[in-house]
């Protein structure tokens, strides 16, 4: 899967180039621009939010926006082309567009018990007996708490198993797709960090009291989880054909735990992936939501050059360049209320100013961090993406 | 330390078998079940203080939660209890805006404005302007609290403020906004009067909008 064209006239590398410069910390040819599309490309096409799991809608959607707003350089994917894909990665009860929400609403997390506490225990035991297959064997374990239809045992992973498969095997098609365009993705297999996963399955209240009461169970079960993760990211990057792995880390922020929390909790089983996946040439992309300010600083015990970290807008990201930029790639954070509410020239600006200051030596991809917010402006998401031929250019 | 600095104490560092343990060694030797609250409080105080200063994080404010609910229910279930006949220091009418089902926040607040002495009004989640309005008017609260967690919520939150603006209500109603999903520009858009991402906040600004000290 080679993207060989070139995304605009003056580029003198291509997406693939550009991306393994910037995460190599390396100076590219100009500052590549990525994206979080997902709900937006159903309302700029016009269809229901509940059609996007048709690979034909999404990708006719998503097509529309990067022929009208684009282009761009890296395809960030958000899309699942089965609910029950989505709930392998973030393990909570969830309501839908169309199931449970009207269609043309956007999905919504609930904060419900799927894991019981004793999981801690039986997660350290399993991933002892079969450690490659404990991300399958504890998922498919909460599956049917997220899904009625989902039933335990054989006939679960009947029912998951081909339509995990139809998910990869769709995503490779897209991809091959983008790749026409000059298009890669950022991250093609991924994960939510075991911390931040347990987080979610244990639901806020529970888990806040597991921080307090129980924190050598949370430790002790990430660290265990580290072989299974593992497994999975390189299982399906085969079928994918991208190295680069997403980790998601949506609990790890300075908004719900404390730095020193973040560095005993959740950082070693986060480092013992990353640095596994380097050992096997596969960089990560880590997907930051939230306050990561503090953080930052345990953020450089992570092995240098091989890392993208995302930010969604809620982090100071040019604290972050300060503290982290010599050790990783930084990827944001056109936020999602500038994008719905701001102008164009607002817009500009701040892209201007992040190209300028974060993008001062390479190791950054402008990009909206976390998700275009459905209602954002068209004017102001094809201002993003033209902003990196306006001022993204590093010899001008 | 006698057993009321030591409750304090327990409750600031959500030490939660402790609280209890103390609660119920206190209602057994029959201390008055207010002050029991108190002394409660001023641990929950203690709790917002070291969150302010970024000491304690959300999951501090869950477990502080949790811990004085656990502790009402001790004394609730206590043959002595009496509600407080004070009066409150102000009406906050609380909800997550119409198309949002996001709680935690909104529930946070709830239990912070509740234990600073407000009387709390919450609407739960998915509130319509129109529910907001007829709440206000008939608690006379001078406040409404509204918590959003996504982008979608921009729309409903500035139809909210906009209803209060139709019936003549926006002189007597300041309406602040917190959750992940607002900003400076979303409290703009909205046409609020306050905003901010941090729970405690919402305490200093419903004391600024009752007329007393934040």
């Amino acid at each position: 899967m080679k993207a060989t064209k070139l995304i605009h006239e003056k580029d003198t590398m291509t997406s693939e180039q550009r991306l393994q410069a910037v995460i190599n910390l390396q100076v590219p040819d100009r500052v590549p621009v990525s994206h979080r599309i997902y709900y937006f490309a159903a309302k700029y096409a016009g269809v229901d939010n509940a059609d996007l799991y048709d690979a034909a809608t999404w990708n006719s959607a998503i097509d529309k926006c990067f022929r009208d707003l684009g282009p761009w350089d890296l395809y960030a994917p958000w899309n699942f082309y089965h609910v029950e894909v989505l709930s392998l990665i973030f393990p909570m009860k969830v309501l839908e567009p169309g199931i449970g929400l009207p269609r043309d609403a956007i999905h919504q997390y609930l904060e419900e018990e799927i894991m019981p506490f004793e999981d801690y225990q039986w997660i350290m035991k399993m991933a002892k007996q079969i450690p490659d297959l404990s991300f399958l064997r504890l998922v498919m374990r909460w599956l049917p708490k997220i899904w009625g239809h989902v039933q335990p045992g054989i006939r679960g992973y009947a029912y998951m198993m081909p339509r995990l498969l139809d998910h990869l095997i769709t995503w490779r098609r897209d991809f091959m797709r983008w790749s026409k365009e000059g298009v890669i993705p950022l991250a093609g297999a991924g994960v939510e960090a075991a911390f931040d996963s347990f987080s979610m399955a244990r639901g806020l209240v529970n888990f806040s009291r597991d921080l307090k009461k129980h924190p050598d169970l949370i430790a002790g079960a990430a660290d265990a989880m580290t072989a299974g993760n593992l497994y999975l990211i390189t299982s399906a990057a085969r079928i994918l054909g991208v190295k680069r792995a997403a980790i998601a880390l949506h609990r790890s922020s300075n908004d719900f735990i404390s730095p020193d929390t973040f560095r005993k909790l959740s950082l070693p089983s986060l480092k013992d992936l990353v640095e596994r996946l380097k050992a096997q040439g596969r960089p990560s992309v880590l997907h930051c939501d939230g306050n990561w300010d503090l953080n930052f600083e345990a953020l450089r015990e992570l092995p240098a050059g091989c890392a993208v970290v995302e930010l969604d807008g809620t982090s100071d990201i040019f604290k972050a360049k300060e503290i982290i930029g010599d050790r990783m790639c930084i990827a944001g954070d056109v936020p999602a209320d500038l994008l719905a509410l701001g102008s164009t020239t607002e817009v500009d600006e701040y892209c201007h100013r992040l190209i300028e200051e974060v993008g001062k030596g390479g190791g950054f991809i402008l990009s909206s961090g976390c998700e275009v917010a459905p209602n954002a402006k068209p004017e102001n998401v094809k201002t993003m993406m033209e902003s990196v031929v306006k001022y993204g250019y590093y010899n001008r | 330390m006698d057993d009321e600095a030591r409750l304090v104490k327990a409750m600031g560092d959500l030490e939660e078998e402790e609280v209890l343990a103390l609660v119920g060694e206190m209602l057994s030797a029959g201390i008055e079940p207010l002050r029991i609250i108190e002394m409660c409080r001023q641990g929950f105080d203690v709790v917002g203080r070291r969150y302010e200063q970024r000491e304690y994080f959300l999951s501090g404010l869950i477990i502080s939660d949790e811990i004085f609910k656990s502790v009402m229910e001790l004394l609730e279930a206590s043959e002595c209890f009496r509600p407080s006949e004070s009066e409150p220091l102000g009406k906050v009418v609380l909800g997550a805006p119409l198309g949002d089902v996001h709680d935690i926040g909104k529930n946070i607040v709830a239990t912070l404005l509740h234990y600073s002495g407000f009387e709390v009004v919450d609407l739960g989640v998915s509130v319509k302007p129109s529910q907001f309005l007829a709440a206000a008017r008939s608690s006379g609260a001078g406040v409404v609290g509204i918590s959003a967690l996504i982008t979608m919520a921009y729309e409903p939150l500035r139809e909210t403020v906009a209803a209060f603006e139709r019936e003549g209500l926006r002189g007597k109603v300041k309406i602040m906004l917190g959750g992940g999903a607002v900003s400076q520009r979303v409290c703009e858009f909205a046409g609020a009067d306050a905003w901010s991402r941090d729970a405690s906040d919402a305490v200093r600004f419903a004391r600024k909008f009752t007329g007393g000290e934040e």
